[in-house]
Parts: structure tokens; sequence; C-alpha cells
């Protein structure tokens, strides 16, 4: 089994030490970091995201091979920073105003930055001219909102009238997610699509950012 | 307006591991379990469970479509407690929580990018506040029946026919203040680890129908809490 198999199979079996082990010696036998991230990292992920929506996998099982991809990022991203880094695209991430949940929304910035976007995350309870500013300052490619409640879903049209209003609409695309959304509710509020769980978030984000 | 602040949670690791399906999967390795075993011993060492309980009775004047008119002149609509509760005489309204310590020990791995941690007491959490529902309900229940009345299955905003807006209403007069909740802009309960609820006392038993919230919900056949409160 070549290097970038090996650390393929051990993100699958969730296992970061060995993941950093196998990543040391790819680096050390000249492999580029970007080859590693597209050709192990990135489809491991896939493949670890495609057996959760399968239902094979469990939520934490899924999170604990995102979480081993830190073992190959921790060698990785110093040399990317130095070579000027590969970024799938900005991500400012939050929950909307009135709404204080939080898990669902960590559990996808985890899992895009596992797939080479760079996410800023808002927390929770954030209001809709802070998500337009930091749009703005972070010249962001995606908007993520994530509600719970239907009433606080009423947010994610506060978020999009304001990003219009700032005359950035057009600049961004914009996800949501959350027990509150839908496909059907983006449609209907002008969102450019729905994450029904991370996974599906991730593969989303990159449709959207090929549309940029 | 009632408190109930004795009620015990058993923090016992093997319960816990049976309603996780994550901690029976045989794929899971060691490190997934031995990190769910530590989470409970920190809550139980730390003792980060404050469970409370806040209710009030008010007495219901009318009903006329979906509309229940209550003592004090407040209102409860949706067609769902309408229909459950139309030979009720009184009304339950219920607020309870495990305490914000729990939040914040998970907002704490949150921040601190430990997402596995956070996701696990989540799952815990919602374990802890189910079994506290049922508790919170078992004693109402005794306390109801003690005076020879009946009382309903519980109904929380949210289920079909309960618009989440009502929250606002069960959350006030079951003064939720008193036992350290808020309510948020979006009618969501802090902490997080919190529920309402709202159930119906008779003079009679409540017949079939209205003891079944299913039986009205259109969500129904695809609930996981379906029939989880038959009396």
């Amino acid at each position: 089994m070549n290097l970038l198999e090996n650390i393929k199979e051990s993100i699958i079996n969730m296992d970061e030490e060995k993941v950093r082990e196998f990543t040391k010696k790819a680096l050390e036998n000249n492999l580029k970091p970007e080859t590693i991230i597209f050709e192990a990292l990135t489809p491991a992920m896939d493949l670890v995201g495609q057996e959760y929506e399968k239902g094979n996998l469990f939520l934490p099982e899924m999170l604990m091979s995102a979480e081993s991809l830190r073992g190959a990022m921790d060698l990785i991203q110093p040399l990317l920073v130095q070579s000027g880094g590969i970024k799938a695209g900005k991500v400012v991430m939050g929950t909307v105003e009135g709404d204080i949940h939080d898990i669902g929304k960590q559990i996808v910035c985890l899992m895009l930055e596992g797939a080479g976007f760079e996410v800023f995350d808002l927390g929770v309870d954030v209001p809709a001219k802070t998500f337009v500013e930091k749009a703005k300052q972070e010249e962001a490619d995606i908007v993520g909102m994530s509600a719970f409640l239907s009433t606080t879903a009423l947010q994610f049209s506060e978020v999009i009238r304001c990003l219009e209003e700032a005359n950035l609409r057009d600049k961004v695309k914009i996800m949501i997610g959350g027990a509150a959304a839908s496909d059907h509710y983006a449609g209907m509020i002008g969102a450019d699509g729905y994450g029904s769980n991370a996974s599906v978030a991730v593969k989303l984000a990159r449709e959207l950012t090929k549309r940029i | 307006m009632p408190v109930i602040n004795d009620i015990l949670l058993e923090i016992d690791f093997e319960e816990i591991g049976k309603s996780l399906p994550f901690l029976k999967s045989e794929r899971s390795n060691c490190y997934g379990k031995e990190l769910a075993q530590n989470l409970v011993l920190q809550i139980e060492d730390n003792h980060i469970l404050e469970p409370l309980a806040s209710y009030e009775n008010l007495r219901i004047i009318d009903l006329v479509d979906d509309k229940i008119y209550l003592e004090g002149g407040e209102v409860i609509t949706g067609s769902l407690p309408a229909s459950l509760f139309k030979s009720a005489r009184e009304l339950v309204f219920l607020v309870f929580t495990l305490g914000k310590e729990l939040d914040e020990l998970e907002a704490y791995y949150s921040r601190n990018k430990e997402i596995i941690k956070s996701v696990l007491l989540g799952e815990m959490g919602n374990y802890w506040l189910h079994t506290l529902s049922l508790k919170v309900f078992k004693i109402v229940k005794e306390v109801i029946e003690t005076k020879g009345l009946f009382i309903s299955n519980p109904l929380a905003p949210g289920f079909s026919g309960f618009p989440c807006e009502e929250q606002g209403k069960i959350f006030r007069l079951a003064n939720g203040k008193n036992i350290g909740m808020r309510l948020t802009t979006g009618f969501m309960l802090y902490p997080r680890n919190s529920l309402s609820m709202v159930t119906g006392v008779s003079d009679i038993s409540f017949n079939r129908a209205d003891k079944s919230i299913c039986y009205y919900c259109q969500n129904s056949e695809n609930c996981q809490y379906s029939h989880e409160f038959s009396l």
C-alpha cells in the first residue's frame, strides 16, 4: 500500500497518530502538500461522508475521522502558508439571531475546514449586520447560516435582505442549514442551497464556489 | 408557583450507553468510548447537572375554535392543544432545565475545537433532558392525582398544530425566570438543555383519543418520540 493509501485508511480508521505518521513519511518522500490534500485527505473524508449519509457511520465516528485530519494538517499547514497556501474558499458561518444552537454549525465548520475551506465562525445568536460586516471584511465566497426553529429561520431572510442592501448579494453564495431549513425553504427565501447534514454541506459549498 | 429542586438524575455510564447508539457500535474505537466515559465522570464529579423545574396551574375559562382562554386573561392558541385539552378544566404549564453548567461545558469544548466532546455532551444532554421530562411529568401527575383529578399527556410547542411562538406564554406562565431560565428573541429556551410543556387536568379520565398526542399530529408516523408519554 502506498503512503497516500495509508493516510486514507488511517483517516477512515479515525487514527490521528497514524495519519500524522504517514503524512510525515509522505512529506519526507517529497510528496507535495497539495497532493496529500487532494489525493488522500479529501477522498478519505468524501468516503467517510458517504458512509455517514448511508447510515453506516454514526456522527461521532465521522467527527473522529475529521479530527484525525489534524494529524496531517498540523504538518501540512505551515508548508502551505510558506507556499502561499491553497484554499477551497472563504465561508462566514453563524447561527442566526435569536437562536443559540451551536453543535450542528460547529460540525459543519469542522468538516468545511477538513475540506480546505477557510471558515470564520461567528458563533450563535448572530445579528444580520454581523454576517454582512464579516462577509465584507473577509471578502467571503459563502455565507452559511443555521437555525433550529421556524421562529428563528425568519432571520435567514433578514440576513439576505441586509446582504442585498450592502450590495454584497451577487458577490456571495448563501447556504442554510439546521432543523428549520429545507431545500424548499432555501428556494423560497432566495438562498443558493441547503445542506441537510455536514457532509452534504461540504458538497454544496464545493458546488457553490464553482459557480462564483 | 411550585418549584421542584430535588430531582435525582442517575449519571450512570451503562444507562447512558444504552441510549447512545454510537457507544454500542463495534466500529467505534476505544478512544471514543473512553472519551464518553471520562465526560460522564467529569459531569458527576463536578456536579454539572442542576435539574430544576417550575410549574403553574391555570383554570380554563373557555375554549373557542383553536383558542383556550385562561384565568388571568392569557390565551393559548393552537389546533393541537384545543383538540387535546377539550375536556380539561385547567392547564398545567411546566418548564424544566438541566442548568447552565452543562451548556457552558459544551460551549467550552466547542470553543476549543474539541467538537467530539461537545457532540457527546449534546447527546448525553438529550438523554438526561428526556429522563428529566419523564420524572417531572411523573411528579406533577402524582400531585394532580392525589387531588382525585386526571392528567393528559403533555404537549410541547413545535408539535404540528402548536406553534413555537406559544413557548413564550408557557415560559412566562410557568415562571421560567424563577429557575434561572430565559427566552431568546426567537422563542428559544436558555439554557439549551431545557424544555417547556403544557398538560391538561380534568375531573374525568381523558378518553382514548385525548390521551394520544400522536392521534392529532401529522408527524406521528415518523416521530421517534411517538407514544413516549402514553399514560
